[in-house]
This record gives structure tokens, C-alpha cells and sequence, in this order.
């Protein structure tokens, strides 16, 4: 029961971040004061 | 010497400077920091911001400005650098002085740049870097004459090695403590007329022939580019160095992937024996071990990809290849400067379409932004590598060649070959214009140097396990999710993955790809694949995993691609690869860069199209031909 609680917890908390580096930068820099980045897929490091 | 000083509230210094100088060498001598530095100009293409604090305890602000010429902006690079130190860049100060970095061993063309510099009326420091060099190669510079002669401090520098460095501290310093007695001037600069830069020149000129004096002949660097830039040695030379680079990315990678699959086996079997069967044991042996694992083995082969790249970057060969490729470009409607964007595209699409700023023209710059993405990028090697060696026997062709090798050596022949024609029907039938001549400056021949490398490499293999820690490693575990529930009806006899959300999706959309070939895993893998490319193999990993039974599971995903696939359809799925338009983030930064959905729409409809078209003569073709 508590080892399916963690893997459902694990796929949310996946889900969740993976939607909000969905949002568009501009967006995400605004909600946080700073940071953007790229988004998902990005491989140019910065 | 100037007697300028800084302002006393915000000391901002902008380093300006002409292309290939090291001013991002300087930059990070400075502020610590580790932007990209190589041994051709371009490199820069957007400013950069840091902050040092000089041996007086002072804060500075420092900004790293693409590489320019002039301060007329011919190119949108070149005009960021012009609104920033001319103050017209919106939210950006005017900066409280300028640190202009000149090439010691090319000072002519940043004294025609620091005459119009003058004209901003900012407190100016001149860097002479590379003074190293300049003395190796026999040039006599007297620093002291060259402070006079443009009245202002003349620091000799090695930004690289961070020589110099405390004396342009202790300048800087010097300007901050003097702020208050004299604020900076307003900017008088004004786009030259025709005589104001013929006399600019001759300025120079006379400056030039008072202060310097070097040697007429460069014999290594004449010598070797007698070698390198010959129109028949030169480009069978620049074939052998790429094809030599693809041939070390299989022979020379293979023992330490062995040792990073052997580890992630061996990670899954510890897992398998000692955790009970459930949910969590599943998402992590099939979900992450098997998704994750599938991709962070090719880390070998990117990095020695890489190490190539920044060996021939660091000793000058690569400027020495835009020359000798821009014949066959310019052949094919191309810039000669959309080489350097379409060499970044090796590493990914996204510098690539960004480093496309050096090109002024806009026609130019766009059709070298729509072609960059069929640059073979870092992301298709694990795609490749995986089909390639579950399909073409590891076999040698004339007993030196590897056969591997070779094919990988025709994935990317093929990208520069359609991205060439690409832009030639563009170029050629769409935008019609006369092409425009290519100056592009020879950076003389260095020895990489042994940090440079690293940093480079290390860089590399940062981004590629972060990728694999957070973005692949999260979508992994929503694959998994997607491809373990609802779970199997009572009774069902297929793998459980058939029956899931996952198994659903690829089944109700495969026949939209099975005239390619495609069977529904390719499709599951290929929607989070949009995402990033690579995350197919890691999707194709786990889906295999879920799907397979008894003495199946843990085993290697090449051997059950072999077992299951089609050679047809893994050739297809190459010439899918090839082309296809499997990556997010590059259609975001088009949409950036031309500032409009037109193109990115654009690009990923011929992309789309000629990927299914290009997988769908394969697979036919294949299928006929192997009867």
C-alpha cells in the first residue's frame, strides 16, 4: 500500500513539473520573479 | 592617459570589441562565470550580464557584447551591441564605461572600432589580449606609445589564462575612485559618412604603423593553411576529419557503454530481488531504469563527439571549414555565416537558430534558421546509435572501416545534404536574389588548451544528465504511468500494456503511421518524443519493458528491436528521424527569433512532410528490395 502511495505521489509530482515547464518562459518568469529557461526539450544549456 | 571616471551609482562596463577577440575569455576571467568561448568568431550573439568586485571592494556590473566591427550594426547581432553601449536599448543604462578587447595580433581592425568607440565619450579601457600570441609571432607593440596616441589606459591581457587581469582591476578601481571629479560626456557618435571612415582608416593607419610592428610572414599558419584551405587537399582533409569523428563515436565509445548498460542491469536486478512486486518496484525497474538507463548510455558517444568539436573549435580549423564549405553553401543559396549556425546545430537546433543573428541579410538569416534543424542535432545520436546497432552488424568494411560507423556517417551526410537542397528550392525558387559576398576573419592556429576542453566537455555532459535527471526522467515516469494503467481485464492473456491508456493512444493512431511501417510502440514513443527527441529511446525502453514477459525482462533494448522490428521499418524510422520536426523547443525559439508563428508553422509542416514522405519511399523501397 505505501510503496503504490510513493508511486502515485512520484507521478504527480512528475506530471505537475512537467506541466509547468509547459508554460511558456515569459510566463514562468513572471510567476517566479527570475528564472525561464528555454522549455521542456531544450539541449542548449543555458 | 583619459581622465574619465566612472559614475559613483551604478557602475555598469560593457566589453565591446571585433569577433573572435576573447572578450568572452575576458568576461569570464572577471566575473568566474563559464560562457561558451571558442576559436572562430560569432560566438556571441546576445549580451550577457555578470558581476565582479574589484580589489577595492567595489561591485561592478559586467556585460559581454557580441563581437562588431563598427558601431553601424549591420547585423542584428551587431546592432544589439551598438543599442547597448550607445544606451538605446530598451531597460539597459547607458554603461559607465567601455572596455574595448583588441586582438593583439589583429590591431588593425579594432583601432577603426575604437576611434568610433571615442565618440560614445565614455571612460575607455583599452585590453590588448592575446598579447601572448602576438609576442610569439614576433609582434613589437609599444604599449605605451598606443595609450598616447588614443589617450586612454592600454592593458596588455591574456584573458585565457587571466594574465593582466589585476592590472585592468586596479584600472577599474582607479576610475571608480577618481567618479565625482568629471561625469562622462554626452554620446556624439553618429552613423560615419563615406569620408569620415576613409579617414578613420587612415587614422588608424598612422597609429598602426607608430606603435606595432610585426613580422610580414606567419610561416606556420601560412603553411598549414596552404594545406587546409586547398580547394581538392582541403576538403578531403575536412572529409577525413569527419568522417574519423564518426568513426571514434562508435569504435572508441563502445567499452564504457557496455560498463554504464552493465551497471544499470545489474541496478534493476538488485532492485528486482529485493523489493516486493508492486507499483513502485515496477515504476522504478521499468519506468526509470529502463527509460532513463536507455539514454544516459550514449553519454560516451556524445562526448567524444564533442571532444572533436572542441579540439578543431580550439585550434582554428573550424572558420578554416566555413571557408572551404562556402563554395558548396553559397552553391546552395546559403551565407558563407550560416556556417557557423549550422555547425552549432550538431550540438542542437536551438544556438544554431540563435548563432543565425550574424547574418545580416534577412532572407539569408531565415532560410538558414528553416534549414538548421535538419542539422544532425545531439538528441538523434541516442536514436541513432540504438536502431544502427540493433540493424547493421558490427562489422568492418575492408577490414578498417566500421560498418556502424559508416551509416552514422550517412545519417549525417544526409542532413547537410538535404539541408543544402532545402535551402537551395528556397533560395532558388522562392526568395530570388543575387548572393552577397563573405568576409569572414582566419583565427591563427592555438593549441586547445587542456581547461577549455574540459569545461567544454564537462558542459556537455551536465546538460545532457540534467536532461536525463529531470525532463526525461519526468516524462519517463508519466509513460510509465500512461502505460501501466487501467491495467489488464481478469483473464487477459497480451501484456498488460496493451490495455492501457498508452496501448490505446498508439493502437487508435498507428494507422495513421502504418503506411511508414510504424507499429503502435514507435507511436507511443513518439508523441513524448515532441518534447525532446531523444526521450523516444528512453519511451521505447519502457514500453518494451512493460510489454515484455518471462526471461524477456532486464534484457538490452537492441536485441528485442532486432526480434521485433522490421529492417524496413527501422530504416524508416531513420529517415523519420532525419527529418522530422520532433522538437518544441526549437519551434519556440524560430517563433522568437522571426518574431512570428508563420515560420514555425512553416518549418514544421515541410519538416512533417518531408519526413513521412522520406520514411514512407524507405520503408517501400526496403520492402520491395528485400522482397
Amino acid at each position: 500500500m505505501t510503496q503504490n502511495l510513493i508511486a502515485v505521489a512520484v507521478v504527480l509530482m512528475a506530471a505537475a513539473w512537467l506541466g509547468w515547464r509547459a508554460l511558456p518562459s515569459r510566463l514562468r518568469r513572471k510567476m517566479t520573479g527570475g528564472k525561464g529557461g528555454c522549455g521542456p526539450g531544450c539541449n542548449c544549456g543555458s | 592617459m583619459s581622465t574619465a571616471t566612472l559614475s559613483v551609482s551604478v557602475p555598469g562596463i560593457a566589453l565591446v570589441g571585433c569577433p573572435n577577440c576573447g572578450k568572452t575569455a575576458l568576461f569570464n576571467a572577471l566575473t568566474g562565470h563559464h560562457q561558451k568561448v571558442a576559436n572562430y568568431p560569432g560566438v556571441t550573439v546576445e549580451r550577457k550580464e555578470g558581476a565582479f568586485t574589484t580589489p577595492q571592494g567595489k561591485t561592478v556590473r559586467l556585460l559581454d557584447l557580441p563581437g562588431t566591427y563598427s558601431l553601424r550594426g549591420r547585423s542584428p547581432d551587431e546592432a544589439v551591441t551598438r543599442d547597448v553601449v550607445l544606451g538605446r536599448l530598451d531597460g539597459e543604462a547607458l554603461p559607465d564605461a567601455l572596455i574595448c578587447v583588441a586582438d593583439a595580433t589583429n590591431l588593425r581592425l579594432v583601432l577603426r572600432l575604437i576611434l568610433e568607440l571615442k565618440a560614445v565619450n565614455r571612460p575607455l579601457i583599452l585590453a590588448l589580449n592575446m598579447i601572448d600570441i602576438a609576442k610569439r609571432q614576433g609582434c613589437e607593440i609599444d604599449v605605451e606609445r598606443l595609450s598616447i596616441e588614443l589617450g586612454m589606459p592600454v592593458i596588455p591581457t591574456v584573458a585565457v589564462r587571466k594574465g593582466g587581469v589585476t592590472s585592468l582591476l586596479a584600472e577599474i578601481d582607479r576610475l571608480a575612485t577618481a567618479a565625482g571629479t568629471g561625469a562622462a560626456g554626452e554620446v556624439t557618435w553618429r552613423e560615419p559618412t563615406s569620408q569620415e571612415i576613409r579617414d578613420a582608416h587612415k587614422e588608424a593607419e598612422r597609429i598602426l604603423k607608430a606603435c606595432a610592428f610585426r613580422p610580414g610572414d606567419q610561416r606556420l599558419t601560412a603553411r598549414l593553411d596552404n594545406v587546409l584551405l586547398h580547394p581538392v587537399w582541403g576538403v578531403l582533409i575536412l572529409l577525413g576529419v569527419l568522417f574519423l569523428m564518426f568513426q571514434a563515436v562508435f569504435t572508441w565509445a563502445a567499452p564504457v557503454m557496455d560498463g554504464i548498460k552493465a551497471a544499470f542491469d545489474l541496478l534493476g536486478t538488485q532492485i528486482q530481488a529485493t523489493m516486493p512486486d508492486g507499483l513502485l518496484r515496477s515504476l522504478l525497474t521499468d519506468g526509470l531504469i529502463a527509460g532513463v538507463g536507455s539514454v544516459v548510455v550514449f553519454l560516451p558517444q556524445i562526448m567524444i563527439l564533442f571532444l572533436f568539436i572542441i579540439l578543431l573549435e580550439d585550434f582554428g580549423y573550424m572558420a578554416r571549414a566555413a571557408f572551404l564549405m562556402d563554395r558548396l553553401m553559397g552553391g546552395a543559396g546559403l551565407h558563407g555565416r550560416a556556417f557557423i549556425p549550422l555547425l552549432s546545430s550538431f550540438a542542437c537546433a536551438i544556438p544554431g537558430v540563435m548563432a543565425a543573428r550574424v547574418i545580416e541579410n534577412r532572407r539569408d538569416r531565415l532560410a538558414t534558421i528553416l534549414v538548421a534543424p535538419l542539422m544532425t542535432c545531439s538528441a538523434r545520436i541516442p536514436v541513432y546509435t540504438l536502431i544502427i546497432s540493433a540493424f547493421v552488424p558490427a562489422e568492418d568494411v575492408a577490414g578498417v572501416v566500421s560498418l556502424q560507423g559508416l551509416v552514422m556517417f550517412g545519417l549525417y551526410a544526409t542532413g547537410i545534404v538535404s539541408a543544402l537542397l532545402v535551402a537551395w528550392i528556397m533560395k532558388r525558387l522562392v526568395w530570388r536574389q543575387v548572393a552577397e559576398p563573405f568576409l569572414m576573419e582566419l583565427p591563427a592556429y592555438k593549441w586547445p588548451r587542456l581547461k577549455n576542453v574540459a569545461l567544454g566537455l564537462w558542459q556537455r555532459a551536465a546538460v545532457f544528465l540534467r536532461r536525463a535527471g529531470t525532463i526525461i526522467l519526468a516524462i519517463m515516469v508519466v509513460i510509465w504511468f500512461l502505460s501501466t494503467f487501467p491495467g489488464a481485464p481478469a483473464g487477459a492473456l497480451d501484456p498488460a500494456i496493451n490495455y492501457s491508456i498508452a496501448g490505446m493512444l498508439g493502437h487508435w493512431l498507428q494507422p495513421l503511421l502504418a503506411p511508414i511501417g510504424f507499429n503502435w510502440q514507435i507511436v507511443v514513443a513518439l508523441i513524448p518524443g515532441m518534447a525532446a527527441r531523444e526521450v523516444a529511446v528512453g519511451a521505447l525502453g519502457t514500453v518494451y519493458a512493460l510489454s515484455a514477459t518471462g526471461e524477456e525482462v532486464g534484457s538490452a533494448l537492441q536485441p528485442i528491436l532486432a526480434a521485433q522490428w522490421t529492417l524496413p521499418t527501422a530504416l524508416s524510422l531513420l529517415a523519420w528521424y532525419i527529418f522530422a520536426p520532433q522538437c518544441a523547443s526549437t519551434l519556440a525559439v524560430v517563433k522568437r527569433e522571426t518574431n512570428s508563428w508563420r515560420w514555425p508553422a512553416f518549418l514544421f509542416v515541410y519538416m512533417l512532410t518531408l519526413a513521412y514522405g522520406a520514411a514512407f519511399v524507405t520503408y517501400h523501397v526496403a520492402t520491395w528490395m528485400l522482397g
